[in-house]
């Protein structure tokens, strides 16, 4: 027997979503390909079980279109090429069942409070039952079976399992998209002494039913990842401990609680891991329409997909991916007239790509359009007065390209008709900072353009490398660390009154670790000092100083009050022997550096 | 023409009992049986219009045996006979497919018009 309710509504709205999803992806293939029986027949099969799938939930309206569309297609099935005609039917068709989909009842984010509002369009119908009748339970289930059979139920109150476990009062709550039939059928029920709509002001809450899988609410997970976080540090801080006792028997004990731990750890991390595909399988749809909308022509080309990240990385990284997407079809790619003109095929090209990279995420978002022309950013650059004519010589590649990272930084004139004027790279660095991450850009006149976007797996557990100094420890994340190395006072030198330092060929800004922290330690002389390369949006620079401690996984925790007020830090974690340990802000850093450099 | 009814019970004194208040109702008693396994084979042979379903019975409990012929038969109409204090079994037998229930010791009225409820679904 099964009893409708939220949960079903949740999976079904889930599915069907990436069913849509693989719609858009291989009908825009299908749309290049007309004569691809095989996708024809992908796409016939999805709107056939889509139909299925909503006539069970009674959700007709879905269904009459699935069934459409099931049907057209199955003419050109047999016909074994499809024209444009149905291609934008069928995308028209996505497009309703998407709206109606959004449209459908689902718990509020993560299932667990449902709001007021929802109550009230689809209110319980209560069910009072006669006072003397034996086994209200079952008689209760004799109910719903019958209701059953008339219409879908979504929930009830109590549950099914309270039910059975003889947990009932008088009264049934049922709540059902048609309720005024249960109200006519239960008029001719002899134990049933009174049936009405719910008041829907009543504060009582629907308690969820026997389900096998349940949704767990975010919040549930991160307070879940922070304390494993916080049992991690305490073990290795018992393990410090029994280590100096040397106690033998603790350590066997303690061995197994460390296994326990770490795969606790593990599991709970994993809970939190959603492929990329749920953002990257609607970029296809998504270039078709807009490159259709700017009567271009554009190829797509995704990998990756099957990566897996933490849910909040990806709720973070869809805003930035969407607008670098947008930006390459609008302002990277030329016309097809304009790209036959230089050569280059008519249909422009877009790879988005992910690799995961020692633990870190690599997505990467390539066009082979205009590229970024160096001068014209530079020129900009000097209209808005942020460098000086004679400064243009000396400044480099990459500090030009990092001017694109200036809020509200353009090369464009005038906003574009449709397009605009392109989301800045600025708002998609801060976007991207916020889940922990950072961006870069390189780009060729005439070639293209490629962002990266470098991504921590997730944003409550970094790598870390830690730095000693004057008995304190700092950890710096390592998404951001292009290399670690060791040098001496001898690579050292000034230019431009800024110290730097000489690393194969590259001329490196060094920023001392002592001058990072306002520390007033010494120089240790010419002995071998750590030298930790960062790179950031196009920003490569040198951190040098203190003593490597090596590196580790830090839980990352928010800075306690008063002390989140000072800069540079993003947060606090524990090292090995309760110690805490600061972990600082490299990209904000680099701001505080810029900044002081241009004050003085 | 009347209905057919094949009654399941253990006890031969309670199938007697419901014969007899079936029978005056105008209800024909087509079969009984003792156990769930024997009522499956008699539900296959005599195809009844419904049965009446002890729950708690030796070699194969109603509850089973409500499951079996609603593979059989997936409208079948069943009517559990149960006990006081049995609920949750009670619970269980109607999600397992029974369409209502009569609690022993019952008044004839309550057994017809259970039974009456279920022939007209």
């Amino acid at each position: 027997m099964e009893v409708q309710s939220k949960e079903y509504i949740k999976l079904f709205k889930d599915e069907s979503s990436e069913y849509l999803n693989t719609l858009n992806r291989i009908i825009v293939e299908l749309e290049k390909e007309p004569d691809n029986k095989q996708i024809t027949a992908e796409v016939y099969r999805i709107f056939h079980t889509l139909k299925g799938m909503a006539a069970s939930l009674g959700y007709t309206e879905i269904e009459t279109i699935s069934h459409d569309l099931e049907e057209k297609l199955e003419i050109f099935k047999e016909k074994g090429e499809v024209n444009a005609e149905i291609i934008d039917e069928v995308f028209k068709g996505i497009d309703k069942i998407e709206a109606l989909l959004a449209r459908l009842e689902t718990p509020a984010k993560e299932g667990v409070t449902e709001s007021e509002a929802e109550r009230e369009k689809f209110p319980y119908v209560e069910i009072l039952l006669k006072e003397d009748i034996s086994l209200p339970a079952a008689r209760a289930a004799v109910i719903i079976q019958r209701i059953e059979e008339k219409t879908k139920i979504e929930d009830l109150d109590p549950s099914y399992e309270e039910i059975k476990s003889g947990n009932i009062g008088r009264i049934l709550k049922v709540r059902c998209l048609e309720p005024e039939k249960i109200i006519n059928m239960m008029a001719s029920f002899d134990e049933v002494e009174e049936v009405k709509m719910e008041d829907t002001k009543s504060k009582r809450a629907a308690l969820p039913g026997g389900i096998e899988g349940i949704r767990v609410d975010i919040n549930m997970l991160d307070r879940m990842q922070n304390l494993v976080g916080e049992l991690v540090i305490t073990t290795s801080q018992l393990s410090e401990i029994i280590r100096n006792f040397g106690e033998e028997q603790f350590q066997g004990v303690l061995e197994l609680h460390n296994r326990s731990v770490k795969e606790l750890q593990e599991v709970i991390t994993n809970v939190r891991l959603v492929p990329l595909s749920l953002i990257f399988n609607k970029f296809t749809r998504y270039v078709r329409d807009l490159s259709r909308k700017l009567e271009k022509e554009v190829d797509i080309e995704i990998f990756g997909s099957d990566i897996e990240v933490d849910r909040s990385l990806l709720e973070g990284i869809s805003d930035p991916l969407i607008h670098l997407i947008r930006n390459a079809v609008s302002h990277g790619l030329e016309s097809p007239g304009e790209r036959e003109n230089l050569n280059k095929h008519r249909v422009g090209k877009i790879t988005v790509s992910a690799k995961s990279i020692k633990g870190d995420i690599l997505i990467q978002i390539s066009d082979d359009g205009k590229g970024i022309d160096e001068k014209e950013v530079l020129l900009a650059a000097f209209r808005r007065g942020l460098v000086e004519e004679e400064e243009f010589e000396s400044l480099s590649r990459a500090e030009i390209l990092r001017f694109l990272f200036m809020p509200g930084f353009t090369t464009r004139e005038k906003a574009d008709k449709v397009s605009g004027r392109g989301v800045g790279l600025d708002v998609v660095r801060k976007l991207v900072r916020s889940v922990g991450g950072s961006v870069n850009i390189t780009t060729e006149k005439n070639q293209g353009t490629t962002i990266s976007m470098k991504l921590p797996l997730s944003m409550s557990i970094i790598k870390v490398y830690l730095l000693g100094l004057d008995n304190q420890l700092f950890a710096l994340p390592m998404t951001f660390v292009d290399e670690t190395l060791t040098v001496t006072e001898d690579v050292m030198s000034q230019l431009m009154g800024r110290e730097v330092m000489l690393l194969r060929r590259e001329i490196l800004p060094v920023y001392r670790l002592s001058d990072i922290l306002k520390h007033n330690s010494k120089s240790n002389g010419n002995q071998n000092m750590p030298c930790v390369v960062v790179e950031i949006e196009n920003d490569r620079f040198a951190i040098v100083g203190g003593k490597f401690k090596g590196s580790m996984e830090a839980v990352v925790k928010p800075l306690p009050s008063p002390i989140d007020k000072i800069k540079g830090y993003i947060g606090i974690t524990m090292v090995g022997n309760g110690r805490p340990c600061l972990i600082l802000d490299l990209p904000a850093l680099r701001y505080r550096r810029s900044y002081e450099n241009t004050g003085s | 023409m009347s209905a057919r009814i094949l009654v399941v019970d253990d006890a031969i004194f309670m199938r007697k009992m419901l014969a007899d208040i079936l029978q005056r109702g105008g209800y024909e008693i087509c079969d009984e049986a003792g156990n769930g396994s024997e009522a499956v084979q008699k539900y296959e042979k005599v195809r009844p219009d419904l049965v009446t379903m002890d729950i708690i019975m030796p070699d194969m409990s109603g509850i089973d045996a409500i499951k079996k012929i609603k593979e059989l038969d997936s409208e079948a109409k069943i009517v559990v006979v149960s006990a006081m204090g049995h609920q949750s079994l009670v619970v269980e037998a109607i999600q397992a497919g029974a369409k209502d229930y009569v609690v022993k010791p019952f008044q004839p009225s309550r057994v017809i018009e259970a039974v009456q409820r279920v022939l007209k679904l």
